[in-house]
């Protein structure tokens, strides 16, 4: 009972309580707090060892570059529902913050702040849980959670494995691209049914290589945009306006940069051939096979091109990645060109190769009729400044031409890291590129152990069964031992 | 210190206790280790040490639930408290003997790890570290139950106490993602907590005036905090937990993480624990 007359509150001064207890409570209460204090204390240490073996939680060179000489604030939103933070995408995170005091990292409960998200979201993307937002004054890229990993698709059990982090390739890029004042902007073509960069699963690929992606329509536009840094067309189903045509003519004449991805089609695009023609190549109706094994992925259709020597394709090379490319067409040079144009191969199949002229024939093996390789997948046209006319052309034409759209479908771009790098080499040569962000994923594949069944059942039953049991028994014989002593 | 650790350690393994604690152990984190990593071929033994933290509700309790509780029951505590020996000596050599029978226990899993190491790569520095982090983790929790310990004069009640309270540990991890995180929670959570401090206050030293004061300053200073600074109070209460969870610290361990800040905090949770254990048993000198 709690006396509250003054007495009994003077005298509660007095008792045995308050004087031992009050000395313990003070003492207890201190040394708590400042136990606290000294771990806040130490939390503001940023002391973290990183023990993995791919060093996951440590930034690359570039990106410690890129961060010290930061001169804007950079606010990163990570959508996590709250408690629910991925650990590993934390400790990244963080990293850049703790490298730059202009990174500010935010948590953001996307399902309690739903009017957040919308703030961003456009009718192609989707911004899932687990997303980050990089934002930068009114510039901002989402990295989606699934662009943060990399997989590898196991043709025979169709599962797919996470291979590698990617989140570093991602998110210094997007830092770069939100501080940057001016982005490379790659203008798609539509409408002639071409697939998008999106539908190919690829485009924030090329959005973290730093490209604003826009559609160009040529029939509404007068001409292709001044600010365009290159045009992609990307496997389109029926053929280019003879307007378009000399609208994209004009473009390249004046040193504009395209990327031409052409798949096999029923019929010929004659206007889109007949641009070509002027560049000196043609594409030649049919599918090529590849019949050696070395160059094929188990099927002749399914092409492992050999790369030849071009600054596209010698990065793959050096990194020990391989392309794949199904159902190819192949270019041919034209007898005659203008001699301003140079035309260099980019990928080739063997001499083992063929031509298969009918499409409706199913047979795996040459046959009559069929012509021999080697063949040539892509190449790389240059068409020279011209020297006396300026005006006409003031810089350099560039164009990339891939007898294939395909290998970019995020069947084979996912899982052939090759595919997409070719892709974004080409575009960097495209814009005259040298300098390009190189990040390399994390690789966190882990290999497995060379154990056999036995050995591995042997294992188990001394761990699960054998040492329990010693000890178990171990302690059965002491209590025995004592309870009949 | 060294005659407590001594006698303590005698008991653990003259008795099936020390047996119990092992042989469960050693049960359940070689099944995992068959599933985890023999079978799979997988050299990734961070694994298994993430998954078997569970292991430490059954087992911890059986390991401390007698340490203290026993002495109070057989009235030996009276003994000890009036023996030559300090306070300090007599919780250290006790929490040292049940830390030793943990240390002997996962010493015996070092062999899995060695076994992998047979067949291939492993990766050591996270598997080192992931061991750190566990053993730092298990020592947490035996100081935890060393506490509890101190408080009744009944094992099974230690036991059941222990595993209530460690079961709280995950409990609360798990529910933090339901926990609300707006200001007005956070700020209500904060002033519950100056309340339950100042209650304690009063408990202890049965003085109105002083406690009241107490709870006005702490009330004081948050309200000015809210006032001030009303975003401290933005997901107050999930912080707060996650802040003092000994089990989101260790996943950093496993995630190849080691962490001075989660070092830290180990240790002085296990000092505090130690402390107040001592404290417990101070008061019955003068109570």
């Amino acid at each position: 009972m709690v006396k509250l007359d003054l007495k009994s509150i003077k005298s509660s001064f007095k008792t045995r309580k308050f004087k031992y207890g009050g000395y313990a409570a003070m003492l207890t209460a201190s040394v708590i707090a400042i136990l606290i204090v000294l771990n806040l204390l130490v939390g503001q240490i940023p002391a973290k060892l990183d023990l993995t073996h791919n060093r996951l939680y440590s930034l690359s060179k570039p990106t410690i570059d890129l961060l010290k000489n930061l001169k804007k604030d950079v606010t990163i939103y990570a959508l996590f529902p709250t408690g629910n933070e991925n650990p590993v995408i934390s400790e990244f995170i963080q990293k850049y913050a703790e490298k730059s005091s202009h990174v500010k990292i935010k948590y953001i409960d996307p399902y309690k702040n739903p009017g957040f998200v919308k703030k961003y979201q456009t009718s192609e993307t989707q911004i899932d849980e687990g997303s980050l937002i990089v934002e930068s004054g009114n510039k901002f890229r989402v990295i989606n959670r699934y662009d943060m990993v990399d997989y590898s698709y196991n043709e025979q059990t169709g599962e797919s494995n996470v291979t590698g982090l990617t989140i570093e390739q991602k998110l210094t890029p997007a830092i770069l691209y939100v501080t940057s004042d001016k982005s490379p902007v790659l203008y798609e073509l539509k409408g002639h049914g071409e697939d998008t960069l999106v539908r190919l699963g690829i485009s924030s690929e090329i959005e973290a290589a730093n490209y604003e992606i826009r559609d160009l329509n040529l029939l509404t536009e007068k001409s292709v945009p001044q600010d365009a840094t290159a045009v992609i067309v990307i496997s389109p189903k029926t053929d280019i306006s003879d307007i378009e045509l000399k609208k994209l003519k004009d473009y390249i004449n004046s040193g504009g940069r395209v990327m031409f991805l052409m798949d096999i089609l029923k019929d010929e695009l004659k206007n889109f051939n007949s641009l070509f023609e002027s560049l000196g190549v043609r594409l030649e109706h049919g599918i090529v096979m590849e019949g050696d094994n070395n160059y094929n992925a188990g099927n002749p259709v399914w092409i492992l091109p050999k790369l030849e020597s071009h600054d596209i394709v010698n990065p793959i090379d050096l990194n020990n990645m391989y392309m794949l490319i199904p159902n190819a067409q192949p270019i041919v040079e034209t007898k005659f060109k203008k001699r301003t144009i140079t035309v260099e191969k980019l990928l080739t199949t063997t001499s083992n190769s063929w031509l298969r002229k009918d499409l409706t024939s199913t047979s795996l093996s040459k046959e009559k009729g069929d012509k021999s390789g080697p063949f040539t997948l892509a190449v790389a046209i240059t068409d020279k400044a011209d020297a006396f006319n300026t005006k006409l052309r003031p810089r350099d034409a560039k164009v990339v031409i891939v007898g294939n759209a395909t290998f970019l479908n995020s069947q084979f771009s996912k899982s052939v890291p090759g595919n997409l790098n070719f892709v974004i080499n080409a575009l960097n040569w495209l814009q005259d590129k040298k300098d390009t962000l190189q990040i390399q994923p994390k690789d966190l594949t882990t290999f497995r152990l060379n154990i056999s069944t036995t050995q591995a059942m042997v294992w188990a039953a001394i761990t699960v069964v054998g040492i329990p049991i010693v000890i178990l028994v171990l302690g059965l014989t002491v209590w025995l031992r004592r309870r009949h002593l | 210190m060294s005659a407590v650790l001594k006698k303590e350690l005698k008991i653990y393994f003259s008795t099936p206790t020390g047996y119990i604690f092992m042989g469960f152990f050693l049960l359940i984190s070689g099944f995992f280790f068959a599933v985890s990593n023999l079978f799979p071929a997988s050299p990734n033994y961070t694994l298994v040490l993430g998954n078997i933290t569970f292991i430490f509700l059954v087992v911890v309790p059986v390991l401390t639930m007698r340490l203290l509780s026993e002495e109070a029951r057989t009235k030996t505590d009276q003994l000890l408290l009036t023996s030559p020996l300090k306070l300090t000596e007599i919780v250290l050599g006790k929490y040292l003997a049940a830390v030793t029978v943990f240390v002997i226990t996962i010493a015996v899993t070092v062999l899995y790890p060695t076994i992998l190491s047979f067949y291939g790569d492993i990766p050591v520095a996270e598997t080192l570290g992931a061991y750190i982090g566990f053993f730092l983790l298990g020592c947490s929790f035996i100081s935890i139950g060393l506490f509890i310990s101190s408080l009744t004069d009944n094992q099974f009640i230690a036991a059941v106490v222990t595993f209530s309270a460690l079961l709280l540990t995950w409990v609360i991890d798990w529910l933090e993602s339901a926990l609300p995180t707006d200001r007005v929670a956070g700020f209500i959570f904060v002033l519950i907590l100056v309340g339950l401090v100042c209650a304690w206050i009063y408990l202890t030293i049965r003085n109105i005036i002083i406690s009241v004061s107490a709870a006005a300053i702490g009330a004081g200073a948050f309200v000015a905090v809210y006032i001030l600074k009303p975003e401290f109070y933005d997901n107050a209460i999930v912080r707060f937990f996650k802040w003092f969870s000994l089990l989101s610290r260790y996943q950093k361990f496993t995630n190849g993480l080691l962490d001075l800040s989660s070092i830290a905090y180990y240790l002085s949770f296990i000092f505090v624990f130690i402390f107040l254990t001592i404290r417990v048993l101070e008061k019955r000198r003068w109570s």
